[in-house]
């Protein structure tokens, strides 16, 4: 059973090893935090969410991620389809989605936020602002926005 | 040129022309026995003495038995003259001659008046018998006949001498009729007047039967012909010769009444008898001669309407003569000379040496009938006419051609109508065998009896193959679909078209379609007798039709197929997009942020060189980004919807240059002038693309003047307002107009102005999708100017 505080505050849906690393950098930098949990594609990220409602049916306290940052562009399981799956579940829906992608593509926001995202933040390729950005992220989902509870 | 057959002879067509043949053939073997008959009689009066039986009428002069004893020869002889076994006709030879014997021998005594004891060689008569003038000796006429009978007889057996025997028999006839009319008038023998023994009745009547006997036996030749002929000549000589016989003989009679009478003396008896006679014969003659004209001119009018001119030549004299109709055939007159040259002088050049020749050696020659198609010269005009000439020999007694006679008709018009005839079918042939459609006929049976055209090509028969052929044979079984789509066979279509219906039915063969009009053939009376049909082939409309059908049928599917086939591409291009917005920038992203990591971490590590080149290497990623985002930009467009709406270009233009040139234009001194520009319906949104990309455009191409000088207006060009943006830049070389507009393409160099290449190609595409058009002018160092039109929006 995992303790509170060991549980990650961010689920993290990446694929580039990269962009995970910078990420988890610039996260660090800014000293918000380390406990983030990254999921290399959709499937995984799924078994993740679902061990997590598991521990809940075994009677334990839901201990679920402040926010998830989804990639779109994912293999095995898009970024759109886990999204879905989430927003379909009863306990996972209440988890706020941040797409997180290189996209720009307007059939992409729509399709997104039809689906009950949360929010939607382009990454620039410029560093700085990433850097920038990441910290925006982790200072609102994780110190300003209050996480919903679960029953 | 006609064949030369010409079958009837000369003899067929007289003997054709001569009534009862057979029965004048009859008639003279009675008249053979009849003869024979009495000279018996006369021999059995002689025997049993009954002087009744000798001289028939009381008191006149006896037949003598040598005369009875020839005319029983000579009636033997006549009978059996047309026997046609050669016995009977040596013996009919033999008795004839015998006969002539006989007389010959009276005659010998006559004329020397020495007795050869013939007279009393049979029975004796007593000197001084009545109207005797040498007792038993036969009268000298008596004598005469019997030789020239005797003579004549024989003759009969040969056609050639027939003749020659009718020319004995004839004075023959008349010294009966000369006798038996003296014995009528009562003149008993040997008298004063005559001192001859005049014939005795039975003599004379035996003769006269003999007489008439030897001309009718082949009344069919020589010139009794003219007595049994079936024209008018024939019935005039059959009528009128007897009547004038009774009529002299009528005459004779009615004069001694009238000097018995005591009406008129001896002398006028006389001159009545002339006058009367002379009348007679002149009234006869009237009537023959008017008679022979009324028929010369009708024969002359009927050769005139038909253009048959006839003619008699004279073989040996070279000489013919002819109608007048012929005269205006070959255009002669009276003048032009009647002979072989004559004719051979109006005959057409090319046909002169051919028709001479032909007259010579195949008419003269082989002595066949002429008959030959030849063209003329017509003397009178000049003009080439066409004749036929016909004409039959006669031969003379030597067998050699003594005459010929014929016709020449003008056939001018008849061969030009054969001609045109000719011509009309040979056309009509040509155009039968070339025309690209089948044209067939059939008999009554419906076998055929045409078939033609190029259309057979098609299914690979000849010309003329299938005639003969039954039509069933060939169609039978072969389906025909009519327009009301109703399927009948081959055997159906004949039927219906012998019954007199006309069928317009589709039909099938070898993968060649035909339209075929199947109907009847009548003739003059409407009478169906064979069936006409034409089928044009329509093969190629057939299969069009059938591939338009078709095509209609997939052509929903189709569209369907291709309407899924673009959205396919559609969404692969918004994929495609999609992945190089994402995928091409993630890379980037790690370049930068690493780079910037490096510079962050191991910068003391770094000399001023290796700091350098992460500087280099992040502004190159900062370029690619650019790149990357005015691609998809670019290829966004494409996919946007217009949004149209009354807009004014002047407007948007000052927005532009207030928002988005106030960085560039920043510590620069550029003066944008903006007019007074036409409203027009456009995007605004796109047309703030358009303006920007254009201004901020001479903005940078200003960037080396001092003074910038940018404006955006309008002029007016065949109605339609042309904007501009004109600036007073770099320009470019025309000679690379045409790559102005192209994605990626750039004109000058990076260091010089920076750019992505693609902002033109961004104006171009909105202008063009709003239906207008865009080009520049410049001049290098000299500034250029960018036009545009919206056009009409759609």
């Amino acid at each position: 059973m995992k303790t509170y505080d060991d549980a990650p505050e961010i689920l993290l849906v990446e694929d580039n090893p990269n962009d995970v690393e910078l990420l988890l950098r610039a996260l660090k930098k800014h000293r918000i935090t380390n406990r983030v949990n990254v999921a290399k594609d959709g499937v995984e990220a799924l078994e993740f969410l679902r061990s997590i409602g598991k521990d809940a049916e075994g009677g334990g306290k839901i201990v679920a991620p402040r926010v998830i940052l989804l990639d779109l562009k994912l293999p095995r399981m898009s970024g759109t389809e886990v999204l879905s799956q989430i927003k379909a579940d009863p306990v996972l829906r209440k988890i706020p989605v941040v797409v997180l992608t290189s996209s720009q593509e307007e059939s992409d926001l729509a399709a997104t936020y039809g689906l009950n995202a949360n929010s939607y933040i382009v990454k620039p390729v410029d560093f700085e602002r990433f850097l920038d950005i990441a910290r925006h992220i982790g200072i609102y989902w994780l110190m300003v926005n209050e996480p919903p509870v679960f029953d | 040129m006609r064949s030369d057959t010409h079958p009837p002879s000369s003899k067929g067509a007289a003997r054709d022309r001569t009534v009862g043949v057979s029965r004048t053939r009859r008639v003279p073997r009675w008249l053979g026995f009849a003869t024979a008959a009495i000279g018996a009689l006369a021999l059995i009066g002689w025997v049993a003495d009954v002087g009744l039986l000798k001289s028939v009428i009381p008191g006149n002069v006896a037949m003598k038995p040598n005369a009875a004893l020839g005319l029983i020869l000579l009636g033997a002889a006549l009978s059996l003259v047309t026997s046609s076994r050669a016995a009977a006709a040596r013996l009919s030879g033999g008795f004839a001659l015998l006969a002539a014997t006989i007389g010959a021998a009276t005659l010998m005594e006559i004329v020397t008046g020495l007795d050869f004891g013939i007279d009393q060689l049979l029975f004796r008569e007593a000197p001084g018998a009545v109207w005797t003038a040498t007792p038993g000796q036969m009268a000298p006429e008596t004598a005469v006949c019997l030789v020239l009978l005797g003579l004549a007889l024989p003759l009969l057996r040969h056609d050639r001498s027939i003749v020659l025997a009718q020319v004995l028999a004839t004075p023959v006839g008349l010294v009966a009729v000369f006798e038996l009319v003296a014995l009528a008038l009562g003149a008993k023998g040997a008298s004063p007047e005559w001192p001859f023994t005049l014939m005795p009745f039975p003599t004379a009547t035996a003769v006269l039967l003999l007489a008439v006997g030897t001309l009718f036996t082949r009344a069919d030749l020589g010139f009794m012909t003219v007595a049994t002929a079936d024209t008018t000549a024939g019935k005039f000589v059959r009528r009128i010769v007897p009547i004038t016989a009774v009529l002299m003989l009528a005459i004779d009679e009615a004069n001694n009444l009238g000097e018995e009478a005591g009406i008129f003396g001896h002398d006028i008896r006389a001159a009545v008898s002339m006058t009367v006679a002379t009348a007679a014969v002149a009234v006869v003659t009237w009537i023959v001669a008017a008679t022979l004209h009324a028929r010369e001119m009708t024969l002359r009018a009927s050769q005139r309407a038909g253009g048959i001119g006839s003619y008699e030549l004279d073989i040996a004299a070279g000489t013919w003569s002819g109608t007048q109709v012929l005269d205006e055939i070959l255009g002669i007159d009276a003048t032009d000379p009647r002979t072989l040259e004559g004719w051979a002088a109006v005959l057409h050049p090319d046909d002169r040496d051919e028709m001479l020749r032909y007259f010579r050696e195949h008419v003269l020659g082989q002595r066949l009938p002429f008959d030959r198609d030849y063209r003329i010269i017509r003397k009178s005009d000049g003009q080439e006419r066409w004749v036929s000439g016909r004409g039959e020999l006669t031969m003379g007694e030597s067998g050699d051609p003594m005459t010929m006679v014929g016709t020449i008709q003008d056939i001018t018009e008849r061969r030009r109508a054969e001609a045109m005839l000719q011509e009309a079918e040979s056309r009509l042939g040509a155009v039968l065998s070339s025309a690209p459609i089948t044209i067939v006929a059939t008999d009554s049976q419906g076998v055929f009896t045409l078939s033609e055209g190029k259309g057979l090509e098609r299914v690979g028969l000849e010309p003329g193959e299938n005639v003969g052929v039954s039509a069933i044979d060939v169609w039978g079984s072969l389906p025909f679909v009519e327009p009301t789509g109703e399927v009948i066979t081959g055997k159906d279509v004949v039927d219906r078209a012998l019954a007199g219906d006309t069928v317009n039915a589709v039909s099938e063969l070898r993968g060649v379609y035909f339209d075929n009009h199947i109907g009847p053939l009548r003739d003059a009376d409407g009478e169906v007798v064979g069936i006409v049909g034409v089928a044009a082939d329509i093969t190629e409309q057939t299969l069009a039709t059938e591939e338009i059908r078709e095509l209609n049928r997939t052509l929903e599917a189709r569209v369907e197929e291709r309407t899924r086939q673009l959205t396919e591409v559609n969404s692969e291009l918004e994929a495609f997009s999609s992945s190089v917005s994402h995928d091409l920038r993630a890379p980037l992203r790690s370049i930068d942020g690493f780079a910037k990591i490096l510079e962050e971490n191991y910068a003391p590590q770094l000399d001023e060189k290796g700091r350098h080149y992460l500087e280099v290497i992040r502004s190159s990623v900062g370029s690619m980004g650019h790149l990357i985002d005015s691609l998809l930009r670019f290829s966004r467009l494409g996919r946007e919807a217009l949004h149209l709406g009354k807009v004014d270009p002047a407007a948007i233009a000052r927005i532009v240059v207030q928002e988005d040139l106030q960085q560039e234009t920043q510590g620069r001194s550029v003066k944008v002038t903006i007019g007074e520009v036409p409203a027009c319906m456009a995007d605004r949104d796109m047309l703030r693309v358009v303006l920007s990309n254009l201004l901020s455009n001479a903005v940078k191409f200003t960037g080396q003047r001092d003074r910038a000088l940018i404006e955006f207006g309008a002029t007016r060009k065949g109605g339609e307002p042309v904007y501009f943006v004109r600036d007073n830049g770099a320009g470019f070389d025309m000679r690379y107009a045409g790559k102005l507009f192209g994605v990626f393409e750039r004109l000058h160099n990076a260091d010089e102005f920076e750019g992505t290449g693609v902002g033109l190609a961004m104006t171009q595409r909105i202008i063009h999708r709003h239906g207008g058009r865009i080009w520049a002018e410049a001049e290098v160092g000299r500034g250029a100017t960018f036009y545009f039109t919206i056009g009409d929006a759609p």
